[in-house]
């Protein structure tokens, strides 16, 4: 087959096959990166290669894999960029003397115990072609690595980068990624030296190229943020210059004898990290490289990849010692030197946990060792095998050591009883200015305390998550929540902009309610995609689920709402609606006018439900009765919606065809036909008065 | 404890450990190196008997994969000698495969293997054979 054909079926296949496992992996709680690891070594000879040759030999020829390789390495330039890129050094501030021993000693413990273990694989598994002291600081640098987007990724989707652990977590990542690629930078040249006078001019090639990156380059790139701030957006010269710098810094530590991606590396972190201007570069180039480039090189390691050459038991053995060793000198040397500088013992297990997540970064360092011929194939496999196993046990033994729940209980300390709070979360932009004047509106007498959530789906997801010590200008949620937040400084009203990524929108929402001790879930309306229903969708979760009320906004008319209708016929979620027209009520120039829809009585011993049983004691003087008898309670509320008011408040029960449903197709009559801006509102169960409306309220 | 001392114990007492490795490491020895391509410079063969014009190692410590083309076979590394436990499977010509026996010429990183290929599933007699590096040696060439 002509080259470029087998090339592009080769990329088809790996995309789909590292779309597919990730997608399998995220949906079993584990990082997509693991799926995509695993997508690799599936299409190289340690599964297709061995279950099927003949469609292996097909897809992946010998000859063919140079396009492969580099397209790969492109990718991996690229990502590397990337990485530096989001290492921010506001990351490191702070953090004191914690950050400082723990992340030290959590690059020095694993290269210890790395290169002690060199001791023994060397003769094993090694020749006389590399010389030990270079085996022995690979062996050392492999280990000690942290792969921090993986990393940064797991801590923003639990939401643990706002607890002191998360803190100490991310900093010290970003120490050991930083160190480790300069200890592997040194390896490198030592290896590819040939006599001292080599090893002398690659270190001062080095020094050369750290002083030019940091006293010309670094000011030219400032002045392109500059220029970009002029622009107020990213032009193409701009991108064309910063994609010049890349490759011109990962030519010149290719050049002086350290690798490429090293200076692409350093480029990234050399970049100035005002957030406008790297989020732009980030954006431009993360999709690009990580769904594209990214899988490639997952394949091409994986095609280097035989499982089959550990067949011995004997080197099972040596594999799992190489995992014990990774996963007692990371784990093991963090923790200690959390702990020993004031973190409980919980809190210093679950950073080495996390600090023991290699992902990515394993697999790149590894591949220069195997490139370089300092790692033999078997020891490649046995730590590429370490990389995935220590990536797939970070989730599980988290969760074992520092379970959710803890997380939520030490993120929540933030509630102040007397406020009223509101949790406002926003999908689409557009909504947010009439969710943030209706929480205003809902609070008329003080400020409400609110929380703007913006969740963004993984597979939506920038390479880190958010900044942990810039809630408002989160890069997650700044442009989801942008137009909320203008419209609260224009009204003068604090809110308090959270994101982060969700698998689960509306076990996420219903999550951080109760984190925030909302007393109000307050969400717009928005079609879902599989549904015809306003409250399906994660409409219908957050329904189901929160332990506050929940209500949805469909904003037909602008504010103010001042003549406010709600129809009522008994019920949690009526009672519930006029809690909150009994607040909208408060406002000034405000009518409450109660529709009481009574059904005509069918003889004198049906009982007729009375609003003086069921409304609440104390109205304002603005609130008016009207009390109908009508058959058909919806259309009554129509009729009456249509006759002069802002907004109609009614709770979401089957008696107004409001019924929250997964993926309901009925006709909700009464949102579709009423004219005026609507809050549809759900009752928190655990408010409702008696057993029987707890019960009708959770089931709906 | 003392933030310099705790410094001096979980990081300065570790870093003084790799040294004492690296020391305690120099003396060590690892298997030749038969990593890479090989170039096979044949004795005199008899028609029909034209054996591989080039030999790959891959190379893990003293394990070792052997190639004649498309397909590998496993080879074990004995002091200076290699030699596959099997033949390797060739596509083409009259044999089936050809075992190789070999030893390097050189250390630590042989420059030349001398030896012999010993046909498989024909009536050849084995081939005596020189091999020299195909391009220059790579450090860790596996």
């Amino acid at each position: 087959m002509h080259l470029l054909l087998t090339l592009l079926l080769q990329i088809a296949v790996v995309l789909v096959a590292a779309r597919a496992l990730g997608a399998l992996c995220r949906r079993i709680g584990q990082p997509q990166v693991v799926g995509e690891m695993a997508a690799g070594i599936a299409l190289g000879p340690s599964l297709l290669g061995w279950a099927a040759p003949g469609v292996s030999a097909l897809l992946f020829p010998a000859e063919s894999l140079i396009g492969l390789n580099v397209l790969s390495q492109i990718g991996l330039v690229l990502f590397m960029f990337l990485v530096g890129l989001e290492l921010d050094p506001r990351l490191l501030r702070g953090r004191g003397e914690t950050a400082l021993v723990t992340s030290h000693a959590s690059i020095v413990a694993p290269f210890f115990l790395g290169s002690a273990l060199a001791l023994y694989l060397y003769p094993r598994l090694s020749d006389a072609s590399v010389g030990f002291p270079e085996f022995a600081l690979f062996m050392g640098a492999a280990m000690s690595v942290t792969a921090f987007p993986v990393l940064a990724r797991i801590l923003t989707e639990r939401n643990l980068l706002r607890t002191k652990v998360g803190a100490v977590t991310i900093a010290c990542a970003a120490v050991d990624d930083v160190t480790a690629w300069c200890l592997l930078a040194g390896v490198v040249a030592l290896v590819r030296a040939e006599g001292a006078g080599s090893v002398l001019l690659t270190l001062g090639g080095s020094a050369v190229y750290v002083a030019v990156m940091v006293l010309a380059v670094r000011p030219v790139l400032r002045k392109l943020e500059a220029y970009y701030e002029s622009r107020g957006q990213l032009t193409q010269d701009a991108f064309a210059a910063v994609l010049l710098a890349l490759l011109l810094s990962a030519w010149a530590t290719e050049y002086v004898g350290i690798h490429a991606l090293f200076g692409a590396f350093f480029l990234g972190t050399t970049m100035p990290k005002e957030r406008g201007f790297v989020r732009e570069i980030s954006e431009r180039l993360e999709w690009l490289t990580v769904v594209f480039l990214l899988p490639l090189f997952f394949a091409y390691t994986g095609l280097r990849t035989q499982v089959g050459l550990i067949d011995e038991p004997a080197l099972w053995l040596d594999a799992l010692l190489v995992l014990g060793v990774a996963v007692a000198g990371k784990s093991g040397g963090s923790a200690l030197a959390a702990r020993a500088t004031g973190l409980s013992w919980r809190e210093a297990g679950a950073l080495g946990v996390l600090m023991n997540t290699r992902g990515l970064m394993e697999l790149v360092i590894l591949t220069i060792g195997l490139d370089l011929g300092v790692i033999s194939p078997a020891l490649f496999v046995m730590m590429v095998l370490m990389a995935l196993a220590t990536t797939v046990m970070t989730t599980p033994l988290l969760e074992a050591v520092y379970p959710t729940r803890l997380i939520r209980r030490e993120t929540v300390g933030e509630a102040d009883e007397a406020a009223f709070t509101v949790l406002v979360p926003v999908a689409l932009p557009s909504s947010g200015p009439a969710l943030l004047r209706m929480a205003k509106a809902l609070a008329p007498e003080g400020r409400p305390r609110l929380y703007a959530l913006h969740l963004q789906r993984p597979d939506g997801a920038r390479l880190t998550g958010a900044d942990p010590a810039d809630d408002a200008d989160d890069a997650l949620g700044a442009e989801a929540l942008g137009p909320l937040l203008a419209a609260a400084e224009a009204e003068g009203v604090p809110v308090r902009p959270l994101a982060f990524v969700s698998r689960d929108v509306g076990e996420d929402i219903t999550a951080t309610a109760h984190l925030k001790g909302a007393d109000l879930v307050l969400m717009g309306w928005h079609k879902p995609i599989l549904s015809q229903s306003v409250l399906g969708g994660a409409v219908y979760d957050v329904m189901r689920r929160t332990r506050a009320d929940v209500a949805v906004l469909l904003a037909r008319r602008p504010a103010p709402w001042r003549r406010i209708l709600v129809p009522y016929t008994g019920g949690a979620h009526d009672r519930a609606a006029l809690r909150l027209a009994e607040r909208l009520g408060r406002q000034p120039g405000a009518t409450v006018t109660i529709l009481h829809v009574v059904r005509p009585a069918r003889g004198p011993d049906e009982p007729r439900l009375g609003l003086s049983d069921e409304a609440p004691e104390a109205f304002g003087p603005a609130v008016r009765l009207k009390v109908v008898e009508r058959e058909d309670a919806i259309e009554a509320a129509v009729e009456e919606g249509r006759v002069g008011y802002d907004l109609v408040v009614i709770g979401a029960s089957e008696t107004w065809g409001l019924e929250p449903a997964l993926f309901s197709t009925r006709h909700e009559r009464l949102a579709q036909a009423c004219p005026v801006s609507l809050l549809i509102v759900r009752a928190d169960p655990s408010r409702a008065s008696t057993p029987v409306e707890a019960a009708h309220a959770a089931a709906a | 404890m003392r933030p310099a001392l705790l410094y001096l114990v979980l990081v300065g007492l570790p870093l003084l450990g790799v040294l004492g490795i690296l020391r305690a490491g120099s003396g060590l020895a690892a298997p030749p190196s038969f990593g890479g391509a090989w170039a096979l410079a044949p004795a005199s063969y008899p028609d029909g008997c034209t054996p591989p014009a080039e030999l790959r190692v891959a190379q893990s410590g003293r394990r070792a994969e052997v190639a004649l083309g498309a397909e590998t076979e496993a080879a074990e590394v004995d002091g200076r000698r290699l030699r596959t436990r099997g033949a390797v499977a060739v596509r083409g010509g009259a044999c089936r495969g050809w075992r190789v026996e070999a030893a390097g010429e050189g250390a630590p990183v042989p420059a030349a293997l001398v030896g012999r290929l010993v046909p498989e599933g024909c009536a050849c007699a084995p081939v005596p054979f020189r091999a020299r590096r195909a391009g220059a040696p790579a450090p860790g060439t596996h």
